[in-house]
């Protein structure tokens, strides 16, 4: 395994007791239920001028892991790379290099699982928009697709489509027949929650599946989610821009930068004590609810830059306050921060040469 | 007559030199009437701004926000009927032939988007895109109007401005396209400057930076400014006056530390509850139940009844009007009368 | 659960839109009915269609029985509503029954090229890739020839007859077809559901059948319905230069070419060909354009 986020975390007690249960569960409750191991992907583009090729390396070795019953955020900017990490994860896309490991079994490879079987356990809820429900089928009939496909027949496909409707909120009476355009905003996120649960899953990705609600509705299917988490023993990946909803719905927490994790670990520990100047300044650029006591300087100045041409090094170094000459040639390592905290940065890592790191 | 006269003759102070308000609106509505629809968007919006003030407007979708600000603007379709009042620098924006009011935008009023990539024209660079709009409005020369651009894009913070000046659009990155376009709507010194949801796309660490820089130009320039957004959070970084508005009517108004401390109305005390916050976590959020309301079928009385926590009898018969909570507050809530506040959330002050 | 229940009834009556839903077609259908342009080359449209179907059963002259006498006899002739032809036929007889021939030749070539067209673009522009270059480049090949020549050269070629005719109509038309269908198919593509139905793990034929053709083929439609019109002008033009329809058939365009010399003598006869050619393919032309108008709202 390598090096990185080395974590297992037990799920608790009733947790535990339902993956006892659960017939597709394999390794066992100590076993995470998803490996990234060193995922990278790059996309090429042909440039504007002539022969130069433009190579956008959104996702350049990232190595992570989701224990079971646990709910993992991954937070970030634009051009961190975390959608195109759900869409590896879920396998719209393949890496480059890298692999995936699901419940102890390999995804891809001839000794493990297809991807089609890991798309059994593993499903996505994307961001609501008005692409995300084909506008053409009714809520039923998008719902059913899933289990048509893997095999149910239509009767069987339609009633586990009404169930999961009324699972989550949308009673199949008045909302089986309808079309989205017909919807609210959180009506049409329950319905991608609903197709995303029609499949049964294990593990659901949610790629920034509240940023588009107005907050009050943002709230309700906080609770729905935290909700069928419990209910059905699911396990989350939450990736999110919004730092609060991170923070409120996830155990632990990934920060990415420019197709890198700089810094993971247990979300009060991300949250009170962070040692990543990016996930520091991240922090501190969110508005406060205090009139009062107003932000006076903007923590970090520029944009994010592009995935095209990250810096050599840390990728973080042309916007760090604690920048050195040693950040420009050595890439930082994610080490360890306490227990199963860690963050890459040559000022928090002991005998890298930054002047601020112990010797 | 010529709006530069008009603008010469409207000074906010008047004539006898009382402080008058800059931005005047009363009984605004709001009609989309079309073959396919008619639905009233605003029912009635009234509100007043001084010289040097942010306002921010505060809502969800529905709520009516962004179409108040379009209409101080007169940029709506064709389908709209405005009715009511508005005056800005004391001169009647509702009369205004189109001519004069392409003569009051960009140098009286002038209006920043969500979306820069729609509002800068991608064939353009950004150089000849302000140095256009100060030429057509102050009528100096090329050079002139050239250094000026410039001046205002190093005012606005973008690094290395003399080079950007000849970027075009899409080689700019979000955050220099919306400060390139806050360049391009100060380029004539406004008075009165409309901002609608101008950092809801950008990311957080970009977002800040807007902010304050908005804050700053706003001090320099003694600008107003109305902001229209739906992050409450946003609102206390950046807003003097909060104005919280639902299904096309304003619901409470007054300056921000105080409707953010104690909130009178239902809504804005169930939109601060929603806020999703450190506290929050392990807990149950407590989310206004049900959804945003369907504005061709209001409710009769107050449109919020249906959500409210603290509904009555009376509250579905009549819509409650706007009330006096304090000299600088109202709230359009039956609560003012009997003297009641909403439960507020514990702010983590 | 409250905040579940996202269904507040106000003062207990159900909320306006808790109607009958109404389907997407359902709307489109409702918005073509109250366009009074589509509404009255529809109504032209049923009538031409109608004549043409109905023809055998109708009380009408022989569209073949030629006359010495009665020719070039203008239109209001008793006996001839419109007159006859330069060998004396009844020209009434010879519209309607060339109609069936016309309406022929603008129709089924424009059916077939749409299911070719669609099938090889829709394909192209799921899979992307080395089957897109296949299939597009292939179609660019018959792009690149003006499609009056290539039907031209095809009919000359093949010989005349109204087989060769419509086999060489419905080759000129699929490149375009594939080329809109590709391009339409590469725009749904994109959308998250499609993405969404991938993750399913459900096979391409699935996802095409399921999911894309309902979303693309409208604009498809819309697209072939315009090609009808060009269709019935072409088959008329390559009647008109004797590649097409043979004599003594009747077909719009023939008539235009044997009534030509006469149009000197007979104008009034010598045009009717050319206005039953220009109403029919206008009023497809139109309503081709109402059916995108309709089609142009979002649900």
């Amino acid at each position: 395994m390598t090096g990185g986020s080395m974590l297992t975390t037990m799920p608790d007690q009733a947790t535990q007791a339902a993956l006892m249960r659960d017939p597709r569960d394999i390794g066992g409750p100590r076993q995470p239920m998803l490996i990234a191991e060193n995922l990278t992907k790059h996309f090429t583009f042909d440039g504007d001028r002539l022969g130069a090729r433009v190579v956008v390396r959104a996702v350049d070795g990232v190595s992570f892991m989701v224990c079971k019953g646990e709910t993992l955020g991954i937070v970030g900017e634009s051009g961190c790379g975390k959608s195109t990490t759900a869409r590896l994860l879920v396998g719209l896309i393949k890496p480059d290099t890298g692999a995936l490991v699901f419940d102890g079994e390999e995804v891809g490879s001839v000794r493990g699982i297809s991807i089609r079987r890991m798309q059994r356990s593993v499903q996505m809820v994307f961001q609501d928009s008005y692409a995300s429900l084909n506008p053409r089928l009714t809520l039923a009939d998008t719902v059913a697709f899933g289990p048509r496909v893997s095999g149910h027949s239509r009767r069987a496909a339609r009633a586990r489509a009404e169930a999961v409707l009324a699972l989550v909120g949308l009673a199949p009476k008045l909302y089986a027949a309808r079309y989205p355009h017909e919807l609210s905003g959180g009506q049409r996120q329950r319905v991608n929650i609903a197709r995303a649960l029609a499949m049964e899953p294990r593990l659901l990705i949610l790629d920034e599946a509240v940023s588009a609600l107005d907050k009050s509705i943002e709230a309700q299917v906080l609770n729905l989610l935290q909700e069928l988490k419990a209910r059905l023993h699911l396990t989350y990946v939450f990736i999110s821009h919004d730092l609060s909803v991170v923070r409120f719905i996830s155990d632990r927490v990934m920060v990415m930068y420019l197709g890198k994790t700089v810094e993971v670990g247990p979300v009060e520990d991300i949250y009170d004590n962070p040692r990543h100047p990016y996930t520091r300044a991240l922090l501190s650029s969110r508005p406060s609810m205090n009139p009062r006591q107003r932000r006076t300087e903007p923590p970090l100045s520029g944009d994010p830059p592009s995935p095209i041409d990250p810096p050599s090094g840390c990728r973080f170094r042309t916007r760090c306050v604690l920048a050195e000459p040693v950040c420009a040639t050595v890439a930082p390592p994610l080490t360890a921060q306490g227990s199963a905290h860690f963050a890459a940065c040559h000022a928090a890592t002991p005998g890298s040469g930054h002047s601020a790191a112990a010797a | 007559m010529g709006v530069t006269q008009m603008m010469a003759d409207a000074r906010p102070g008047g004539i006898s030199g009382t402080p008058a308000a800059l931005v005047e609106v009363r009984d605004l509505t709001l009609r989309l009437l079309s073959r396919d629809m008619d639905v009233s968007l605003l029912h009635g919006v009234s509100f007043t701004l001084h010289q040097g003030e942010v306002l921010c407007l505060v809502g969800e979708s529905g709520s009516g926000k962004t179409v108040t600000l379009r209409a101080l603007m007169r940029l709506l379709p064709p389908t709209a009927n405005i009715g009511g009042n508005i005056r800005i620098a004391g001169i009647d924006v509702g009369s205004l032939t189109p001519r004069q009011m392409i003569g009051i935008r960009g140098s009286l009023v002038a209006m920043i988007f969500q979306e820069p990539a729609t509002a800068l024209d991608p064939t353009f660079t950004i150089g000849q895109q302000i140095a256009e709009t100060v030429r057509v409005h102050d009528r100096v020369s090329h050079s002139a109007a050239r250094g000026r651009a410039l001046e205002l894009l190093e005012l606005v913070q973008i690094p290395s401005a003399r080079r950007r000046l000849d970027a075009y659009p899409h080689e700019l990155s979000g955050g220099l396209r919306q400060r390139a376009m806050i360049a391009l709507a100060l380029s004539c010194r406004p008075k009165l400057l409309l901002a609608d949801e101008p950092t809801t796309a950008l990311d957080a660490t970009v977002q800040i930076q807007v902010l304050l820089l908005l804050r700053r130009l706003q001090r320099e320039f003694g600008m107003a400014i109305i902001f229209v957004t739906h992050d409450v959070g946003v609102a206390c970084e950046i807003a003097d006056q909060l104005a919280v508005m639902y299904a096309g009517r304003l619901v409470e108004s007054g300056p921000v530390e105080e409707v953010i401390a104690a909130p009178a109305h239902p809504y804005t005390a169930g939109l601060l509850r929603s806020v999703v916050h450190a506290q929050s976590r392990g807990t149950r959020l407590e989310p206004i139940p049900g959804a945003p309301p369907d504005l061709t079928a209001l409710p009769r009385g107050c449109g919020f009844a249906p959500r409210c926590g603290y509904v009555r009898p009376e509250c579905t018969e009549r819509m409650p009007e706007l009330l006096a909570v304090s000299p600088t507050r109202s709230a359009r809530c039956l609560l003012v009368t009997s003297g009641e506040r909403p439960r507020a959330p514990p702010m983590p002050f | 659960m409250t905040d579940h229940a996202v269904e507040l009834p106000v003062d207990g009556a159900p909320r306006a839109w808790v109607r009958r839903p109404h389907g997407y077609w359902g709307g489109v259908s409702r918005r073509l009915s109250r366009d009074p342009t589509t509404l009255v080359c529809a109504l032209i449209l049923t009538t031409v269609v109608l004549a043409a179907l109905l023809a055998p059963y109708l009380d009408l002259a022989d569209p073949y029985r030629t006359s010495v006498i009665y020719r070039l006899k203008p239109p209001g002739t008793p006996g001839h509503l419109l007159g006859t032809d330069e060998l004396g036929r009844d020209l009434l007889a010879r519209l309607i029954y060339g109609g069936r021939l016309s309406l022929l030749m603008g129709f089924v070539p424009v059916l077939i090229a749409t299911l070719v067209g669609a099938v090889l673009g829709i394909l192209a522009g799921y899979f992307g890739g080395l089957v897109n270059a296949a299939i597009m480049r292939t179609m660019d090949v018959f792009y690149a020839f003006p499609s009056i020549l290539l039907a031209v050269a095809i009919s000359g070629v093949l010989g005349g007859g109204v087989m060769n005719g419509l086999f060489s109509l419905t080759l000129i038309f699929i490149p375009s077809i594939a080329r809109v269908s590709e391009s339409i198919t590469m725009g749904v593509r994109t959308q998250d559901f499609v993405d969404a139905a991938r993750v399913t793990g459900a096979y391409p034929h699935q996802i095409l059948l399921s999911h894309i053709l309902k979303n693309v083929i409208g604009q498809i439609l819309v697209f072939s319905s315009s090609l009808i019109s060009i269709s019935i002008v072409v088959a008329a033009g390559l009647s008109f230069l004797g590649l097409g329809v043979a004599p003594p058939q009747a077909e719009w365009g023939l008539m235009l070419s044997t009534l030509r010399p006469t149009i000197y003598v007979a104008p009034l006869n010598a045009i009717l060909p050319g206005i039953m050619i220009f109403i029919t393919s206008m009023c497809f032309n139109l309503m081709s354009d109402g059916l995108r108008n309709a089609m142009d709202v979002k649900g």
